[in-house]
């Protein structure tokens, strides 16, 4: 699907072209304690950067900044090379998929879409609604009613919002927040598309599975800063070197052990004797978070 | 404009999907002017003006008087005549409430006052306006105070200050017996050291009125029931254009509660756009509204429209007046739903008091005042002048005015509400 983005040609301070998205030094506090505390990234085209972090994080205030919805405190948005995220042209290459559903319950799906798709200034907002149903996969339930929907049902809906006009950039925070395994493999593999025609996509989401997956780029992101960004592949190299060795011994609490010589540890560990249970773990995301922050990702 | 007729559109559609807030629309307005006119089956007028013909068959000063004192009087819209057969005239064809007629021996009578005379004013009345002619009838007897303030009237300043004080003294209608009595006294005290004492009938005690009223009842010929229709029917309107207005001062509230507020905002849309939409979806629902009722009232209960041009301009402009009202409410109480019901609550009030559950005329003074802060009885008024007043453009055009007013004031309290507050 052709997106027919225009370059923009914009060139910052050091002559580099800007990414769809670039925030650089973000600051946002709530009641003086900071949400997010001076976070840079930047998004290009055909990407998919993906922000990985726990609840209260700051994922959805750095995406609430990067809309222009929240003011920040410090620091700089720029989408398309327009400093102003409030400016028309910027929001114009905007779309976004909020993590509480937006949407219209007494609406249909369809009427949703074709309302969004004239805000928007869509040239032709019932083909465009139609598309955007099509590809999330609810053109069957394109004219009922949005209250009689599933939680699933509304997310697609939600993400279909955010593509019915065709943005260069697409905001998701937490897009596949409960919906079922089908559904959230179906909804990636979109995103996944969309990003293959072109958008950019920042998207927030605390499964490092599917953060790992989908994402050309992941930002690990606690307590309102980005601890580390890269690939998947530069993070792990970087912080997930540390195989992960788990020893359960008689009357004790798991032991965890972290090694870059897992073997030792595991023979070490045999030795010693009383051992119930041994498991090992090779690095991932979750192996990469540990490492910086210290703390499990999971609950 | 797109996009604002697609959010216009878009609320219209969430409202007629929405059973309680149609039923507010246009149920329960419909209710109100089918039930309550049925109920006061031809009862009291709405505010302002009451059409009456005056015949004054004597044409002497006395006489012109008293009726230049009818023709000043702001509740009234008298139309003078020299002939009683006219003035009844106009009665029977519903022009008028009533008909005054002015006896050709009014001067004489008046001035025989010393010897006991009476004047007798007749008072012919529409059966149906009951409340109009007692209304009447007190105004009749107030007027045949200021004759006999003309009648006594001195080159001393300060006995006429004295006189007109006892008049109104004796006109008062709520004051209490014993304060009267004291008043009285009092100004006897100062009539004996400011001005000669001049002992006669002139003394206030002896004095009620030297006007009688002489009621009768004059049936207009049509026997439709469009005068107890025609003061119900501006209140329905008036509470259906509340309805609307509720409706959509709290939609913007609802959105930001939805979250659909953040698309709206994310979209390229102007600071203006987002309470134009709104308010275009408010000025249509109030327009369905109005003329939805209007039709209803012509075909079904047999109101008369008087000017369509009229009723065109008064409709637009209450549209427009509500549909600001509602947006500037929306931006004002943007978030809590405590102040949000708060506006709802100053709206309710404002309807109650601008004529939607009592007719203006039935209102103790000091409410009749205050009802002109409501815009409600604005719309009211300029509704009512296009349907049964018969009233002219000029004296339409405040009321047209005050409304524009209203919703241009509206609408700038939205949009700076929006630019101040979109994060
Ligand atoms: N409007 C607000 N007022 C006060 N505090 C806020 C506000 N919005 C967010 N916060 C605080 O900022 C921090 C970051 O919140 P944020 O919603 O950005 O986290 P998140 O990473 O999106 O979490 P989750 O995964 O639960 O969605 C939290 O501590 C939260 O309580
Ligand atoms: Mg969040």
């Amino acid at each position: 699907m052709d997106h027919g983005f225009a370059a923009s040609g914009f060139r910052d301070a050091a002559g580099y072209l800007a990414g769809v998205l670039s925030l650089a030094g973000l600051v946002k506090r709530f009641d003086g304690v900071a949400a997010v505390d001076g976070l840079s990234l930047r998004v290009e085209r055909g990407q998919v950067f993906g922000l990985l972090g726990p609840n209260g994080a700051g994922k959805s205030t750095t995406i609430g900044m990067a809309m222009g919805l929240l003011r920040p405190d410090a620091g700089r948005v720029q989408i398309e090379g327009h400093g102003d995220p409030a400016e028309p042209t910027a929001r114009r290459a905007l779309g976004v998929a909020p993590q509480a559903e937006a949407l219209y319950e007494d609406l249909t799906g369809m009427e949703n879409l074709r309302f969004f798709a004239r805000i928007q200034g869509v040239q032709d907002p019932t083909r465009a609604a139609g598309e955007a149903l099509e590809r999330v996969g609810l053109s069957p339930r394109g004219r009922d009613r949005v209250k009689t929907y599933s939680g699933g049902m509304r997310r697609r809906l939600n993400l279909a919002a955010a593509i019915v006009h065709r943005p260069p950039l697409l905001l998701l925070d937490e897009p596949t927040a409960g919906v079922d395994p089908q559904s959230r493999a179906s909804l990636l593999e979109l995103v996944r598309s969309l990003a293959q025609d072109g958008a950019a996509v920042l998207y927030t989401t605390h499964y490092m599975e599917e953060a790992a997956k989908l994402c050309d780029r992941v930002g690990i992101m606690d307590r309102g800063r980005l601890l580390d960004s890269g690939t998947v592949d530069e993070l792990l190299h970087r912080h997930g070197t540390e195989t992960l060795v788990f020893v359960q011994r008689n009357g004790h609490g798991e032991e965890r052990v972290a090694t870059r010589d897992p073997m030792t540890v595991v023979s070490q560990a045999l030795q010693a004797g009383e051992v119930t249970g041994l498991r090992v773990e090779r690095p991932d995301l979750e192996t990469v978070f540990l490492a910086l922050t210290g703390r499990s990702l999971r609950d | 404009m797109r996009a604002e007729w697609a959010m216009a559109a878009k609320d219209l559609r969430l409202l007629a999907r929405d059973r309680t807030g149609a039923f507010f629309v246009l149920g329960f307005p419909l209710l109100i002017m089918v039930f309550f006119g049925s109920v006061f089956g031809g009862s009291g007028p709405g505010k302002g003006a009451i059409p009456l013909a005056v015949a004054d068959l004597a044409g002497t000063p006395l006489a012109k008087a008293f009726a230049g004192d009818l023709q000043e009087e702001d509740s009234l819209q008298v139309a003078l005549t020299g002939d009683r057969t006219a003035a009844e005239d106009l009665v029977r064809r519903g022009k008028a409430v009533a008909a005054v007629v002015i006896p050709a021996d009014f001067d004489r009578k008046a001035t025989s006052l010393l010897q006991g005379g009476r004047v007798e004013v007749e008072l012919l009345s529409d059966p149906a306006r009951a409340a109009e002619s007692a209304l009447l009838q007190g105004m009749l007897t107030q007027m045949g105070f200021r004759t006999m303030a003309r009648i006594f009237d001195s080159p001393s300043m300060g006995k006429q200050m004295i006189t007109q004080a006892r008049l109104m003294i004796a006109a008062a209608p709520n004051m209490k017996d014993d304060e009267r009595e004291r008043l009285r006294a009092l100004l006897d005290a100062a009539e004996d050291t400011v001005v000669n004492r001049q002992p006669g009938p002139a003394g206030p005690s002896s004095t009620p009125s030297i006007v009688q009223v002489r009621a009768s009842e004059l049936a207009r010929e049509s026997n439709m029931p469009r005068n107890a229709f025609s003061i119900t029917f501006p209140q329905g309107v008036a509470w259906g254009l509340m309805g609307c207005v509720v409706a959509f001062g709290a939609s913007l509230a609802e959105e930001r509660r939805r979250g659909t507020l953040l698309r709206l905002v994310t979209a390229p849309l102007t600071a203006l756009q987002i309470p134009l939409g709104k308010f275009m979806g408010c000025f249509m629902a109030s327009m369905t509204v109005i003329v939805v009722l209007t039709a209803f009232a012509v075909a079904a209960l047999g109101v008369r429209v008087g000017s369509l041009s009229m009723l065109m301009a008064a409709t637009i402009a209450s549209a427009y007046a509500f549909s600001g009202l509602a947006v500037g409410m929306a931006g004002f109480f943007r978030t809590e739903g405590g102040a949000r019901s708060a506006g709802n609550a100053v709206v309710l009030i404002l309807a109650m008091v601008g004529g939607g559950t009592i007719p203006l005329a039935f209102m103790p003074p000091f409410l009749r005042t205050a009802s002109a802060a409501s815009p409600f009885s604005w719309s009211i008024f300029a509704l009512e002048g296009a349907v049964w007043r018969g009233l002219g453009w000029m004296d339409m055009a405040p009321s047209l005015l005050v409304l524009w007013c209203l919703g241009t004031a509206g609408l700038a309290v939205a949009t700076l509400a929006i630019r101040k507050g979109e994060a």
